[in-house]
């Protein structure tokens, strides 16, 4: 098959202009989702610099879900960025310079109570909650960035409000 | 109603629609279970919601964004104004859906759009559906369903060519009766009617091509502007079972482009024209995966339209040389010159980068016999621009280029292609990757080596300490053994610290000289260790007396009073080990003052011992020790005394 249609680079003034728009809640939205600022940070990253790889189409009409997207998978499939080195290959490599950013995040790094019942929730659903919650994502935006349709997204949504209310209760008891 | 978890959530993010919405809120009234399950589910939402934020102050975003290539170094950082409204929140849609509400969702996002427009659907369904005006760029809508069945007839009829019509008049629509395309939508999910979606198909006008690539992203699609096709319904077929997600044709490729290797996948839904033979290159109708003809302009929804073909600057005009009625065989020979004509041609991209068109079939078949003229030419045409390559030369001079992969700048500059840079020598590039190669094995040597010679101190080190052949310690005394006591022989060499407190058994003991077997100390020589000689050859002094001081932590001290004739010479002194925990201290030309005093309880030393008989002129103290120590000694004057800190 032809592809006639290569992919090309999205406009870097609109992706970096979208990033600069949602990266407070794209970064609030990874920490309480792994849970730790400085791994989240890095997730960011990755996913920012994944999604610097999509096509302008989808920049421009998915917007902000498709950064919410990649910032999922990133987490999900922890993909840093700089990519940390694996294999045995890696002791005779140069170590890479590391991510040089600070962000103001000592509160949302505390462990409380929600947060203790948000790690014991499964991803997916912990994902779920936040994007509807914390990121403030309506369902079909939902659905782009945990990749499903927006009924599932609905269901895992409610299923993890249930489970979160639920393991809070326990905690709280 | 049932009491749903699922609707529960969804009413309280306002994400369902509006008849499920009353009914839910008619439900909660008498449910009070529904009703608790809500008030947790606020709960849930404000514990979520407040969660503590994570900022980012301005200059590490700066930072990030650079590190990502996302600005450059010296670019200002973009606003941040108020958070965009998406695609979705602009329009209350998708822009994909024009407005209509989604099939398979049952609930939408604008819930009171939603409500505002359920009166007038529910008319609507009653009444037929105006048609909507034609315009120049018409848009297939309407359900995936609709659409494909819209299609399939088209697909099915044998296609004819119709004479050449010129593409400036719009294409006129005669729209289908109403008894063939079905008004009547399909019911969705939820049961909300959905909007019927008038469905023109062209009798006389060019066939559009949907892009049935997903359900959610149809795309406007031009009028194919040359190849108006008839079409004439017929039945409709059954509906294949699903439909490729994504439909990438080409059809009538340039003549001269090289298609034996590259083969078109034509799927339902798609009208490929018949394959152009003439000569007049106008237009390549190249149908990109976006379904959209190649030079379209792109729409109004912002998606990214296949760029055009670069074309070159003037045709040449070999075709106005001959008359086109010669024949099949001139009509041959013309295509031949023009390709002929097309290869000699280089084509600017952008970047003064001058790229010859597709070779031509001849140029293809003389290549594995390895002209070497065509081969230049064929190197050329490896280096075709790609679409990437074809975009708007504003947006190529704007944008910078990227640098070719370490990969393959070594081919590009081979093949003569240039760079953005200078074309570094590809010689240069072999010398350093074989130095970092080198640097690579020279680190796994130094590795390997530091470890070995690691290893080699490691073992001369538990060797030495763990060899039965013993060394003297610095602070020993260098005087040779030879002028030991009579009946006395030391070791030749002290054992370290650690060695006289792994030999607990000390072969001493064992040894038939040791002063413990039965025959008299002054009469055999017994073996000391770690032996160390102080004081001078003064006679007339006389220990007078033993003390004991317990120094919990650091040592344990006995301290021996000297006095006597002698005064403050100190008489000469030898202190060894006899074993491990017998401790000797050897006095020549001194005398006893009395027996020794005994320690106390829990020191290190546990008895004071005066051997008897010593040779002539001699006094020997034994000390045993509760454990394995070593000793350090000194002679301090005023008055004099010999002191012993065992540690």
């Amino acid at each position: 098959m032809i592809n006639v249609a290569a992919p090309v680079q999205p406009s870097s003034s609109e992706l970096s202009r979208l990033v600069r728009e949602n990266l407070d809640e794209l970064l609030t939205y990874a920490t309480h989702l792994v849970g730790d600022p400085d791994d989240a940070l890095e997730f960011v990253a990755g996913g920012v610099y994944h999604a610097s790889k999509y096509p302008p189409s989808r920049i421009s009409v998915d917007g902000r879900a498709a950064l919410y997207r990649a910032v999922t998978r990133a987490c999900r499939q922890e993909q840093r960025f700089p990519p940390r080195p694996s294999g045995p290959t890696r002791f005779f490599r140069r170590s890479r310079r590391s991510l040089n950013a600070d962000v103001q995040g000592g509160a949302a790094g505390r462990i409380n109570t929600v947060k203790r019942a948000l790690t014991l929730v499964a991803q997916d659903r912990r994902a779920a909650l936040l994007l509807r919650d914390l990121a403030r994502l309506d369902y079909r935006e939902m659905a782009q960035a945990l990749e499903c349709s927006p009924e599932a997204a609905a269901r895992l949504l409610a299923a993890a409000r249930r489970e979160f209310g639920t393991v809070y209760r326990e905690i709280a008891i | 109603m049932k009491c749903s978890l699922l609707s529960l959530s969804s009413y309280i993010d306002d994400e369902l629609e509006a008849g499920k919405r009353g009914e839910l809120e008619a439900h909660l009234v008498g449910c009070q279970r529904c009703a608790a399950g809500l008030e947790h589910l606020h709960e849930e939402v404000d514990r979520i919601s407040g969660l503590a934020p994570v900022h980012v102050p301005d200059h590490s975003a700066r930072s990030l964004m650079e590190q990502l290539g996302l600005i450059e170094p010296g670019e200002s950082l973009p606003g941040k104004g108020a958070p965009r409204a998406t695609a979705t929140t602009a329009a209350g849609t998708l822009p994909w859906l024009n407005g209509e509400a989604g099939k398979a969702l049952p609930w939408r996002a604008d819930r009171n759009a939603l409500r505002d427009e359920t009166a007038t659907q529910r008319v609507a369904v009653e009444t037929p559906m105006p048609q909507r005006p034609v315009t120049s760029n018409p848009v297939v809508e309407g359900p995936l369903s609709q659409r494909i069945a819209a299609q399939l007839p088209a697909f099915q009829t044998p296609i004819v060519a119709s004479p050449p019509v010129p593409p400036a008049p719009a294409p006129v629509v005669a729209p289908i009766p109403t008894a063939q395309v079905p008004t009547t939508p399909p019911p969705s999910i939820s049961g909300m009617p959905i909007p019927p979606a008038p469905t023109p198909i062209r009798s006389s006008a060019p066939i559009a091509t949907p892009a049935p690539s997903t359900d959610r992203a149809p795309v406007p699609v031009a009028p194919d502007r040359r190849t108006p096709i008839n079409v004439t319904p017929v039945p409709m077929p059954p509906v294949p079972p699903a439909p490729r997600p994504v439909v990438a044709a080409a059809q009538a490729a340039p003549p001269s482009f090289p298609a034996p290797e590259a083969p078109v996948e034509a799927l339902p839904g798609v009208s490929i024209p018949p394959r152009q033979t003439g000569v007049t290159p106008a237009w390549s109708p190249v149908i990109s995966v976006s379904g959209l003809p190649v030079g379209t302009p792109p729409p109004a929804t912002g998606l990214e339209v296949a760029p055009d073909v670069v074309e070159p600057a003037e045709w040449p005009a070999v075709a106005d040389t001959e008359p086109a009625s010669a024949g099949p065989f001139a009509r041959l020979k013309e295509r031949w010159a023009v390709q002929r004509a097309l290869a000699r041609t280089p084509v600017e991209v952008d970047d003064g980068i001058q790229v010859a068109p597709a070779p031509t079939p001849r140029m293809w078949a003389r290549r594995h016999r390895g002209s070497p003229s065509d081969r230049e030419a064929l190197t050329a045409a490896a280096t075709r621009p790609t679409d990437r390559d074809r975009e708007a030369p504003t947006a190529a001079a704007t944008r910078p280029q990227p640098s070719p992969g370490r990969h393959s700048a070594p081919l590009m500059a081979r093949r003569g292609v240039p760079t953005d840079g200078p074309a570094k020598p590809s010689a240069a590039r072999e010398r350093l990757g074989e130095l970092v190669r080198t640097s690579v094995q020279n680190r796994v040597l130094m590795i390997v080596g530091g470890g070995l010679v690691a290893v080699t101190v490691i073992g001369l080190t538990v060797g030495r300490s763990g060899s039965p052949i013993t060394s003297r310690s610095p602070s020993t005394s260098s005087r040779p053994l030879s002028s030991a006591p009579a009946g006395v022989a030391p070791a030749p060499a002290a054992p370290s610290r650690s060695a006289a407190a792994q030999q607990a058994p000390a072969p001493s003991n064992s040894s038939p000289n040791s002063p413990g077997a039965s025959a008299p100390p002054g009469t055999t020589a017994v073996q000391l260790t770690d032996v160390r000689t102080l004081g001078s050859e003064a006679s007339g002094a006389q220990v007078k007396g033993i003390r004991y001081g317990d120094h919990p932590g650091s040592f344990f001290r006995a301290v021996l009073d000297v006095g006597g004739s002698a005064g403050e010479a100190a008489p000469k002194t030898t202190i060894g080990f006899k074993d491990p925990t017998t401790l000797w201290v050897i006095f020549e030309g001194a005398t006893a003052g009395g027996p020794p005093a005994q320690p106390g309880p829990g020191g290190a030393i546990v008895s004071a011992t005066q051997i008897e008989p010593a040779p002539a002129g001699k006094t020997i103290y034994e000390f045993k020790l509760a454990h394995p120590a070593t000793v350090s000694n000194q002679y301090l004057t005023g008055p004099l005394r010999l002191v012993l800190d065992l540690h």
